[in-house]
C-alpha cells in the first residue's frame, strides 16, 4: 500500500508528476495537472486582499485545485452546501470573494494568472475550511476546520478502512460541498493516492456503468441505496466497498444492497461538526446492528439528556462534544441511536429544522399558526391554521394557489427537500386526550380513512369490431359507493356529476384524449341510477372534434347521455 | 406522443406523491426540477425508478445525458419513445 500523505505534504512535496489523481470520464488527470492548476489559482488568489473565499464547484477536480490554491494563498475556504438564494445572501455577510458556479455574477470562474505560486509551510492550526451543517434551514452553523483536524481524520479513516479500499478508484453519488463527500470522495483518496471520478454519479445507472469498467469504491447515501432498481446489471465483483452516510439506512435497504450489490454497505455515523465517528454493517445477529467507533474515538451517554457525547483526535479540542442524537452505549463500547433530541429531521441527508420551517411560514400574513412534521417515509407535511387573510385568499384564489405561494416563499429560504410535500388546513390542531398536539394526531389528518369505493366495478368491456371508435362497459354500481353518501338520505341516487366524472375518466383511458376538459353539451339525465344497479356505458370517440359521447343505459332504458369536449393537448 | 406525455405526467405525480397536482397542471415543457414543479433529488431517483419499472428505461452512463432527459415531461417522453 502507498504511504498516506498529509495535505500539507501533498501540496508542497515534489512528486511523480504523471501519477493520476482524478478522472473525468475517460480522461485521466495527473498530479502535474493538479499542481499546475492549483499554483495558478494560488497566484491569482494571493493578489486578493480578502482572507476568506467561498467555493461552490460541481466538478471535483477543479474543486480540489481551488482548495489547494486557496490554502497556498493563505485563504480560508467556505463551503456552502447548496446554492439557494438564501444561502448566498447569508454567506455574503461574511465572505466577499466567490469562486465557482455561483448563480449571481461576480464568481471567479478561472485563475487569471499564468504565473504559479507555491505557498510556504502552513501551520497545523491553519483555518483551512468553514463547512456548514448539511442543508439546515434557518440558522446554518459554520464550522471551522483546521488542517490538523482534516489530516487527523483522514489518518483514522485510513487505519479503519485502508486495507479494504486499497487503491481502487473512487466514485461518488454525494456532493463534495458537504463534509462527508469532501472527506470520502476527495481528501482521503488524494492522500492515499487513489483516483477519484470528478463528476458526481447521481443515478444508479451511471454508477452501474462505471462499475462495469473498473474496480471501484462507491460513496453513496441512504436516499440512493434505498432506491436501487432491482434489475440493473451490477458488476458486483468490481465493487470494492460501498460507503453510506448522511442518515440511517433501513435494515431492509441494507439487505437489498446485500442481494443486489453482493455486500453490506459500510455505514458511517458522524456529522459535519465531528466528521466520521463510527461505522457498522448489518451483518450482525442484532438488527439494527450496533455502531463501532473509529480508532481514537470514545463515546459515552450524557446521563441527563440521554444524548451521546464523543471525543476524537480531530475535534477542535480534547473536550467531549455533545451530539444531537440520543443513544445507548453497550459495555463493549458499541452503541445504538435513539433519535434526535431536538426538532431536527433529515430529509435526503439534509438536516432540516422543523422550528425554522415553522418560523418562516409564520411570518406570512396568511398564516396564523403552523405545525410541520415528518412522515415515516421521510417527506414533510404541514398543518396550517389560516389567518383571516389566508382564509379569504383560499376562498378567492383556491387551495393550490395558496400552497404555491407558500412553496415559492420556502424555496427562496430552504432546500427543496425541506418544502412540505403535503398540506392540510384546519380550524384548530388535533389534540390527544391530554390536550397535546402529537405527531400521530397530525399525521392522521393526512390519512384518507374513507375506504368506500369511488368507482363502479367494470364487469365487461367490449369493443365492437366494426366500430373501432366505440367502447362499451358493463358497470356494477356498488351499494356502498362514496357518492351515495348524503345524495340523498333515505333515497340514494348516483349524482350526475359522478356519472360525468366516470365518463371523462374512461374516455381518457380508452381514447387519445389528453387535453384538459373543456366543455360539455347535450347533457340529459333521464332516469336515476340507484345502488346495486347494473348499467351499460357506451363511449364513442369523435377524434375530429376532440370529443367523446357517452350514454348510460340498462334494461330499464336510457339513464343519461351527453358529449364531452376536450381541449387541444399542450403539444 | 400526447398520450405518452399524459402517462408520464401521471407517473411523475404518483412517484413524487404530488397530491395537489393533476396532469392538466403540468406543462410538458416546464422544468421539472428547481423551477416549474420544483421537484428535488429524491423525486429524481423515484421517477427514475418508476420509469425503469414501467418502461424498462435505462439511463446512460453519461450524467449530462441524464440531466437532459430529466429536463421536462417532453424530454422524458422522447426518451421513453426512443427506448420502446
Amino acid at each position: 500500500m502507498a504511504d498516506l500523505l498529509t495535505l500539507q505534504h501533498w501540496m508542497l512535496a515534489p512528486s511523480s508528476a504523471t501519477q493520476p489523481v482524478a478522472r473525468r470520464g475517460a480522461v485521466l488527470l495527473t498530479r502535474a495537472d493538479l499542481q499546475a492548476r492549483a499554483h495558478a489559482w494560488a497566484d491569482t488568489l494571493r493578489r486578493r486582499p480578502e482572507r476568506d473565499c467561498a467555493v461552490y464547484l460541481r466538478d471535483g477536480f477543479e474543486f480540489i485545485c481551488v482548495l489547494f490554491g486557496a490554502w497556498q494563498a493563505g485563504k480560508t475556504v467556505w463551503l456552502p452546501g447548496d446554492m439557494q438564494p438564501g444561502t448566498g445572501k447569508k454567506l455574503r455577510d461574511q465572505v466577499s470573494l466567490f469562486i465557482g458556479d455561483f448563480a449571481e455574477d461576480g464568481g471567479l470562474k478561472a485563475p487569471d494568472s499564468a504565473a504559479t505560486f507555491t505557498g510556504a509551510d502552513l501551520p497545523q492550526n491553519f483555518p483551512a475550511l468553514m463547512v456548514f451543517t448539511s442543508g439546515s434551514t434557518g440558522e446554518p452553523t459554520a464550522i471551522p476546520k483546521t488542517l490538523r483536524q482534516l489530516d487527523a481524520e483522514v489518518a483514522a479513516m485510513q487505519t479503519q478502512w485502508g486495507a479494504l479500499v486499497g487503491q481502487a478508484q473512487v466514485i461518488a453519488s454525494v456532493p463534495h460541498q458537504h463534509f462527508y463527500g469532501l472527506l470520502f470522495k476527495i481528501l482521503w483518496p488524494i492522500c492515499r493516492g487513489a483516483v477519484f471520478e470528478a463528476s458526481s454519479l447521481d443515478y444508479p445507472e451511471e454508477v452501474g456503468a462505471s462499475l462495469a469498467r473498473t474496480d471501484s469504491v462507491w460513496i453513496a447515501s441512504p436516499a440512493l441505496l434505498s432506491r436501487l432498481p432491482t434489475d440493473l446489471p451490477w458488476s458486483k465483483q468490481n465493487l470494492r466497498v460501498v460507503f453510506c452516510s448522511g442518515g440511517p439506512l433501513s435494515v431492509a435497504a441494507a439487505q437489498q444492497c446485500l442481494q443486489l450489490l453482493g455486500q453490506w454497505p459500510q455505514e458511517v455515523y458522524g456529522s459535519s461538526e465531528t466528521g466520521a465517528l463510527a461505522t457498522r454493517m448489518q451483518d450482525q445477529d442484532i438488527a439494527p446492528a450496533y455502531w463501532r467507533t473509529l480508532p481514537g474515538v470514545s463515546v459515552a451517554r450524557e446521563p441527563h439528556s440521554g444524548q451521546l457525547e464523543v471525543r476524537a483526535p480531530w475535534l477542535p479540542d480534547e473536550h467531549a462534544w455533545l451530539m444531537a442524537d440520543r443513544g445507548e452505549v453497550q459495555a463493549d463500547g458499541g452503541f445504538s441511536l435513539l433519535g434526535r433530541a431536538d426538532r431536527i429531521v433529515k430529509v435526503a441527508e439534509k438536516r432540516i429544522s422543523l422550528d425554522a420551517l415553522e418560523r418562516v411560514l409564520c411570518t406570512l400574513p396568511s398564516v396564523e399558526a403552523v405545525r410541520v412534521f415528518q412522515f415515516p417515509e421521510g417527506r414533510l407535511g404541514a398543518v396550517v391554521i389560516l389567518s383571516a387573510e389566508g382564509a379569504q385568499f383560499i376562498l378567492t384564489m383556491g387551495r393550490n394557489a395558496l400552497i404555491e405561494d407558500f412553496r415559492r416563499v420556502l424555496m427562496g429560504e430552504v432546500e427543496r427537500v425541506a418544502v412540505p410535500r403535503r398540506w392540510r388546513f384546519v380550524a384548530d390542531f388535533p389534540r390527544n386526550t391530554l390536550g397535546k398536539i402529537t405527531g400521530a394526531a397530525l399525521q392522521a389528518l393526512f390519512v384518507d380513512q374513507d375506504t368506500r369505493p369511488r368507482l363502479p366495478e367494470v364487469r365487461t368491456k367490449t369493443q365492437p369490431a366494426d366500430k373501432p371508435d366505440q367502447v362499451e362497459l358493463e358497470l356494477f354500481i356498488p351499494p356502498d359507493l362514496l357518492y351515495f353518501d348524503g345524495h340523498f338520505p333515505a333515497a340514494p341516487i348516483l349524482p350526475g356529476v359522478a356519472q360525468l366524472d366516470w365518463a371523462v375518466a374512461y374516455a381518457r383511458q380508452f381514447f387519445n384524449l389528453s387535453g384538459p376538459f373543456q366543455s360539455m353539451a347535450q347533457i340529459k339525465f333521464q332516469q336515476v341510477i340507484t345502488p346495486a344497479m347494473s348499467v351499460h356505458l357506451t363511449l364513442t370517440h369523435l377524434p375530429a372534434k376532440s370529443a367523446a359521447e357517452f350514454r348510460y343505459f340498462s334494461a330499464a332504458g336510457a339513464h343519461s347521455s351527453g358529449r364531452i369536449v376536450f381541449g387541444a393537448s399542450l403539444v | 406522443m400526447q398520450q405518452l406525455e399524459t402517462e408520464i405526467k401521471i407517473l411523475i405525480i404518483e412517484a413524487a406523491g404530488l397530491e395537489d397536482v393533476t396532469p392538466d397542471d403540468i406543462d410538458a415543457e416546464a422544468p421539472l426540477f428547481v423551477e416549474g414543479l420544483g421537484l428535488d433529488s429524491i423525486d429524481a431517483l423515484e421517477i427514475g425508478l418508476a420509469l425503469h419499472k414501467r418502461y424498462g428505461i435505462k439511463l446512460t452512463a453519461d450524467s449530462e445525458d441524464s440531466r437532459r432527459h430529466f429536463a421536462n415531461v417532453r424530454s422524458l417522453a422522447l426518451l421513453v419513445a426512443a427506448q420502446k
